[in-house]
């Protein structure tokens, strides 16, 4: 949504009593510390002045009187305080904050981010006036000036040619950027992409035009062509990986889940992870060990344990470790939105729930020792969310 | 001999000093070769696919992975979901699961669009003589597919855009087509669910402009004044 601005030339006109006031900052020869700033505010006023000369008529020699006042070591100062990389970085943002403002949520929206953005652009803008205003120093022989000049130039240059395309990003400005190229001088309007470039009035809508469909030409048709023919995505290593670590986002899991339920391929996938999880938590160093598949004797394994699955469901696994004669009972969530509590109990003491802990492979029942189990059956109560109850008994 | 905890340390520590840490790696990983052969096989089992001679370029491809993105990843992981990331070797381990299942996924995705109906396999050439020819040429496929312009553009939309990349992907790719839905999954309103489309679109179509002119594509003569 674009904002028609009431009259910016008055705020350039204010520039000069502005640059008056500081005038007298400058004579003042009790002026102590970093005059950088004030350096800084000088070299953008009088240029924002020098670049405007034409439709806002202003007494230019009075400007380069005051110009001719900075002093060297503020001058210095403001040049090294002058980061391109940044502002190049808060213009890409403005970029992106017209485009936001082209396409926003609320009206409301749309008025902010056009007025974040135009803020980026009067940043490049004051940049621009503060180079003019060295330009002319320069060549008035300011050599400090012309220096800095030469270097801030270049380096601006630079990142304008990277940024360059962006206009076409901000047509939601255009009636301000319109008005703002307007008001600059004949000679200063095309380096000022920022404010003139793809800002004709048939050039307004073309973001919203990219956004929601509407007449494009050239190159925007050819993109738009692209970007709307059919094409279908299947979930990646990434998603997938994502999914079965639990840092899947919501829109992500339905994505999944849905596309589970139309391809076959992707339930295999989803079997598969299933499948390979236990294989996985057979051989964590933080889970008792599982038995090695070939080679060590019958007193090795029975000092590196077993384990068995008694149950594997789509909520939860139980799971019997047997190491060093202890056994243990795992109560594993699968699913652990879906599980939420579990009980298990011994013949000596039916009523008793066996005392449990968190571990990092699910709830951890200590039975006692292998060899007075040896036959017994525990019961294993494991309760749902939403009320559900599973039963089962483990042959121990 | 260091413990796996204690030689990934070694190996977390060389790279926050920018130093070597490839011969540490290669030690850990390893270690854990035959595990990452036994989760291998368990994929290979669901996918009813496959043959031994794969666990080596799946392990490769998991270490390629784990060295990426995985050493950092973990930790991210470590913190989020604990239980998930209980050691280094176990998440080494889910990268070797996923390595395998995208290894078979793609496999079966190839030999669909490879085989029409009713159309032989060649000469009588083995299956698995023509899924390994399959495999070798699907890197090919994904580098190819990871250049395309289209794509590279989703992929920094999903970067510097996520909402927008997410309400795009259910419209577009998924093939909802229909706001009500996308807004029902995303758990938006319906406005908000045409915006984040919009400004997807849009974002995608700056994005391929920006890249066609950084890459020198002739201009057309509405774009001459640029």
């Amino acid at each position: 949504m674009s904002v028609t601005p009431v009259d910016p030339a008055n705020r350039y006109r204010s520039r000069f009593d502005e640059l008056d006031s500081i005038r007298a900052e400058l004579l003042n020869s009790k002026l102590r510390g970093d005059l950088g700033p004030v350096v800084g505010r000088v070299l953008e006023a009088a240029g924002d002045l020098i670049r405007r000369s034409t439709k806002i008529s202003i007494d230019l020699a009075a400007v380069e009187k005051v110009l001719m006042l900075v002093p060297n070591a503020g001058l210095m100062s403001w040049g090294e305080a002058v980061s391109v990389d940044d502002l190049a970085k808060r213009v890409a943002r403005a970029a992106e904050e017209a485009v936001e403002a082209a396409l926003p949520d609320t009206p409301e929206d749309g008025s902010t981010y056009n007025s974040w953005a135009m803020q980026g652009l009067f940043a490049r803008d004051r940049l621009e006036s503060a180079l003019c205003s060295l330009e002319r120093l320069g060549k008035r022989g300011r050599q400090d000036a012309g220096a800095i000049f030469s270097r801030l130039r270049a380096a601006i240059d630079a990142a304008d040619s990277k940024l360059k395309h962006k206009a076409k990003w901000l047509s939601a400005l255009n009636a301000e950027r319109r008005a703002e190229a307007g008001l600059l001088d004949d000679s200063h309007r095309e380096r000022a992409w920022w404010f003139f470039a793809f800002s004709a009035e048939s050039d307004d809508l073309l973001v919203k035009h990219l956004g929601e469909g509407g007449p494009l030409n050239g190159a925007e048709a050819e993109v738009h062509r692209e970007v709307t023919k059919k094409r279908s995505r299947t979930v990646g290593f990434d998603e997938l990986f994502r999914y079965d670590l639990g840092l899947a986002s919501p829109a992500e899991q339905s994505l999944i889940e849905a596309q589970a339920r139309k391809d076959p391929e992707l339930r295999k996938a989803l079997a598969a992870m299933r499948d390979a999880e236990s294989a996985i938590e057979d051989n964590d160093p933080n889970r008792p060990p599982t038995p090695v598949s070939a080679g060590p004797s019958p007193a090795h394994d029975a000092e590196r344990g077993s384990v068995e699955v008694i149950e594997e469901r789509t909520d939860f696994k139980v799971i019997v470790f047997r190491r060093s004669q202890r056994v243990r009972l795992v109560v594993q969530p699968v699913r652990t939105d879906r599980f939420a509590a579990a009980a298990v109990f011994l013949p000596d003491q039916p009523n008793t729930a066996r005392p449990s802990r968190d571990t990092a492979e699910g709830l951890e029942f200590d039975l006692g020792s292998e060899h007075q189990l040896a036959g017994q059956v525990a019961r294993v109560v494991v309760r749902l969310q939403g009320g559900g109850e599973v039963k089962l008994e483990a042959r121990l | 001999m260091l413990t796996d905890d204690e030689l990934f340390a070694e190996i977390a520590r060389r790279r926050s000093k920018n130093e070597d840490f490839k011969k540490p790696l290669g030690e850990l990983v390893f270690r854990w070769r035959e595990p990452a052969s036994t989760v291998v096989r368990r994929v290979q089992g669901a996918f009813v696919r496959g043959s031994p001679d794969d666990v080596d370029e799946i392990f490769q491809d998991a270490v390629g992975k784990f060295l990426a993105r995985g050493l950092d990843q973990f930790r991210g992981v470590s913190e989020q979901v604990p239980g998930k990331a209980a050691s280094p070797k176990t998440f080494f381990l889910r990268i070797v699961k996923h390595c395998a299942i995208d290894r078979y996924r793609r496999q079966r995705e190839e030999l669909d669009a490879g085989a029409p109906d009713g159309e032989e396999d060649d000469a009588g050439e083995p299956v698995h003589e023509k899924q390994r020819a399959i495999v070798e040429s699907d890197a090919k496929a994904s580098a190819k597919e990871a250049k395309e312009e289209y794509w590279i553009a989703y992929a920094r939309l999903k970067k510097e855009h996520p909402n927008e990349a997410a309400a795009w992907d259910l419209y577009h790719h998924q093939d909802m087509d229909d706001h009500t839905e996308v807004a029902r999954v995303l758990g938006i309103t319906v406005v908000n669910s045409y915006k984040r489309v919009s400004r997807a679109q849009a974002y995608l179509k700056l994005y391929l402009l920006e890249a066609r002119q950084q890459e020198g594509v002739p201009q057309t003569e509405d774009d001459s004044d640029d």
